[in-house]
């Protein structure tokens, strides 16, 4: 029996991986550790599923459109330091 | 830039350099193109339409000031983007929020006393929404919490979050905009983003 010496990831290793790294297209050995974790470890899997759904919540949320009196009070701004110059 | 208005996007280094030039229309063209952009990051850092358009007044007022300093080196929208961001700090200082903006390391360890990265288990996750055809609209209570929550977090913190988890820019440039390390950036974000996702699954268990 061959033994690999693979040392094992620890979850909190594993966490602050993926919070730092959410979202990257990174390939490396590490990455790919940490992957191969998060498929055996459903705790770690479901910890990067909230915190995905923690981003997309905020991802969803609206801003409010420029209101037409606030691009009108710009231009009157811009207008008066223009006259200045 | 996500939002911004793209017909001009081939011509913007011609623009500013006619806007330096003293052009005041290409100026203005630069202005139409961006002030839906600045205004829109300005809410959702201060979460609040006024402070939100004194942001934008402010930032274009800079704008039109420093327009001679920008030396081309780097995106426009970026060095657009610092100077929103420096407006933003900079009306944090002088608001009373500020008072009521919580470390986050305490506020991340108020549970168990430990590090909020150690905090891995056990888990109490934020539930996927269910996709309905209302799907980006988020019900007004939940919109307070998320606001509320956001404000907790450190200025650096949130424009970081901001910058790289909504509006989806690159690592590198959420960093260059904040004027700090790659690294660095990636540390503000990991507690932000640990720091909301514990907001959220608070309000979730309630």
């Amino acid at each position: 029996m061959t033994m690999k010496k693979i040392k094992a990831i620890r979850c909190t290793e594993v966490a602050k991986y993926v919070c730092e790294n959410l979202d990257e297209q990174i390939d490396s050995p590490l990455c790919r550790k940490i992957k191969k974790h998060l498929q055996e470890c459903p705790d770690c899997a479901a910890q990067l599923r909230s915190l995905k759904n923690t981003v997309g919540l905020y991802r969803r949320y609206p801003a409010p459109a420029l209101p037409a009196d606030c691009h009108k009070n710009l231009m009157t701004a811009l207008s008066a330091i223009t006259r200045t110059r | 830039m996500r939002t911004e208005k793209t017909a001009t996007l081939e011509n913007e280094p011609e623009l500013v350099r006619r806007a330096k030039s003293g052009d005041q229309r290409a100026f203005t063209e630069l202005v139409k193109k961006y002030e839906s952009t600045v205004y829109s990051f300005a809410f959702k850092v201060c979460r609040d339409e006024e402070p939100a358009a004194e942001t934008l007044q402010d930032t274009f007022v800079n704008v039109y000031r420093k327009l001679n300093q920008f030396n081309g080196k780097s995106k426009f929208s970026t060095w657009l983007y610092q100077i929103v961001t420096n407006n933003c700090l900079m009306k944090r200082r002088k608001s009373k929020l500020e008072q009521q903006s919580v470390s986050l390391d305490s506020a991340g360890s108020s549970h168990t006393g430990q590090d909020p990265e150690d905090e891995v288990h056990p888990i109490h996750t934020v539930p996927l929404t269910e996709t309905t055809p209302q799907d980006d609209m988020v019900n007004k209570e939940l919109r307070e919490h998320l606001d509320k929550a956001i404000l907790m977090l450190p200025m650096d913190q949130r424009i970081a979050f901001i910058l790289r988890d909504v509006e989806g820019r690159s690592s590198e440039e959420a960093a260059k905009i904040l004027k700090t390390s790659v690294p660095a950036l990636k540390s503000r974000l990991r507690r932000a983003r640990v720091f909301l996702q514990k907001q959220l699954q608070e309000y979730m268990k309630a």
